[in-house]
């Protein structure tokens, strides 16, 4: 039978990270949950990215036996306008890219998902990406690391981007490339969720317009899928959730017998303390569905 | 632990050269769900009471550094970090008055995984804080 983990990114807890949760809180969070897997972002928390001390290497490692987590996948970035006057170089990307999964390797975890500067309004990657890469595949097979980049809205699955992915996975035959999917692309109602930062305008191209991806779609990229990004926006006191089809995307996952993590990430509105009750609901939410799906 | 608030109600002052008020600074939260390099942050425009300072005009200091806007654009060895609030910096001949003081900002960062047509990203927030004396 598949195997379905769940775990927590820290990405939920943004804004209450610092404000009103410790990394230590936050591990504690997860682990009442039930759950066995933190997913961190590397610049968002690891304290003076990229040369964290060994002081904090071991406190990271400490916390993590102590709650009995697993360290899943680490979120990096290659940004490609890092300046104003240039693109960044396939060299420079690859240093980056390199510094990332030493780093990741170095806390524990087994992917990296690096988010790739994008040159088009459909998130088309810099076309650096693929020398990227393809310069690490070695590095990541001797860290026993896949990286995995994220299929994420407006980005639908039926897509060059994907098919530019998984045509890669193919060419090379290496095992340390898969996707990463972010369950906002089978969002199937407008949410009013507020993302700091973004225009109106942006927000509707981005995040409120749901994109509604078929699980047909899902079912043809499991196979090529290392990761899961549980993303959603909001469930109500009765479990439900109005923007994203648990249910049929529970189903597709054990119908398909699907392995990995289910890894929450909360993007909801950011007021003190939210998070941490919506990762709740959401994690006795896809329970209770997996409950009914294997009938137990 | 930070105050949630993206300004910080700790570090407002005054800021003296010999011994003459110049100006004022305050502290700010990263308001972006990561930490940045020195190079994505694209300034932060500061407005007290009824006064507003161009983006340009603040200078920075961030993890113990301080810059301008111009030297922040094209750095490519510091970070603004979640936990490690910015200091702001802004010049103002005779600093402000010990008291109360409305605060607003917009600071823009960019973010190269969104379309540039999008570009940069603003954060406001705004609130009271005090300064001592």
């Amino acid at each position: 039978m598949s195997n379905l983990k769940y775990g927590v990114s820290l990405y939920s807890y943004t804004g209450d990270m610092n404000t009103v949760l410790t990394l230590e809180d936050a591990m504690a969070e997860i682990a009442d949950l039930g759950a066995t897997g933190i997913e961190i972002l590397g610049e968002g928390n690891i304290p003076n990215y990229p040369e964290p001390t060994t002081a904090w290497i071991d406190h990271w490692h400490g916390l993590l036996s102590k709650y009995g987590l697993e360290a899943t996948n680490y979120g990096s970035w290659i940004d490609s306008r890092m300046w104003r006057n240039r693109d960044l170089t396939v060299e420079e990307g690859s240093v980056m890219l390199a510094r990332d999964l030493r780093l990741a390797s170095t806390l524990g975890f087994t992917s990296v998902r690096p988010k790739i500067g994008v040159v088009s309004m459909d998130l088309q990657p810099h076309p650096i990406w693929e020398a990227v890469v393809e310069r690490n595949l070695d590095l990541a097979t001797d860290l026993g690391i896949i990286i995995c980049p994220e299929i994420h809205g407006p980005t639908p699955i039926k897509h060059p981007v994907v098919d530019e992915y998984i045509a890669f996975i193919e060419r090379t035959g290496s095992d340390n490339f898969r996707l990463l999917i972010d369950t906002g692309i089978f969002q199937r109602a407008a949410t009013t969720a507020h993302q700091d930062g973004l225009s109106d305008e942006a927000q509707e191209e981005g995040w409120r317009k749901p994109l509604g991806v078929p699980m047909s779609d899902l079912v043809d990229v499991l196979p090529y899928t290392a990761f899961i990004q549980a993303k959603f926006f909001d469930i109500d006191d009765q479990l439900v959730d109005q923007h994203i089809p648990w249910d049929d995307i529970m189903k597709t996952l054990v119908t398909s017998e699907w392995s990995g993590y289910l890894s929450s990430e909360y993007e909801g509105d950011r007021l003190p303390y939210r998070s941490l009750e919506q990762v709740r609901r959401q994690h006795a939410l896809l329970r209770r569905l997996e409950g009914q799906q294997r009938g137990w | 632990m930070l105050d949630r608030e993206l300004i910080q109600n700790r570090g407002f002052r005054n800021v003296f050269t010999n011994g003459k008020a110049t100006g004022f600074e305050f502290q700010l939260r990263m308001p972006n769900y990561r930490g940045v390099w020195g190079s994505l942050i694209d300034g932060v425009t500061v407005t007290v009471g009824d006064q507003t300072w161009d983006s340009e005009v603040p200078q920075w200091t961030l993890q113990g550094r301080e810059f301008s806007i111009t030297e922040l654009r094209a750095s490519t060895d510091v970070r603004w970090q979640l936990d490690e609030p910015a200091v702001i910096t802004v010049p103002h001949e005779g600093g402000l008055p010990a008291g109360v003081h409305h605060v607003s900002v917009d600071i823009a960062l960019q973010a190269p995984y969104i379309p540039v047509e999008f570009q940069p990203s603003i954060f406001h927030s705004e609130r009271k804080v005090t300064i001592v004396s």
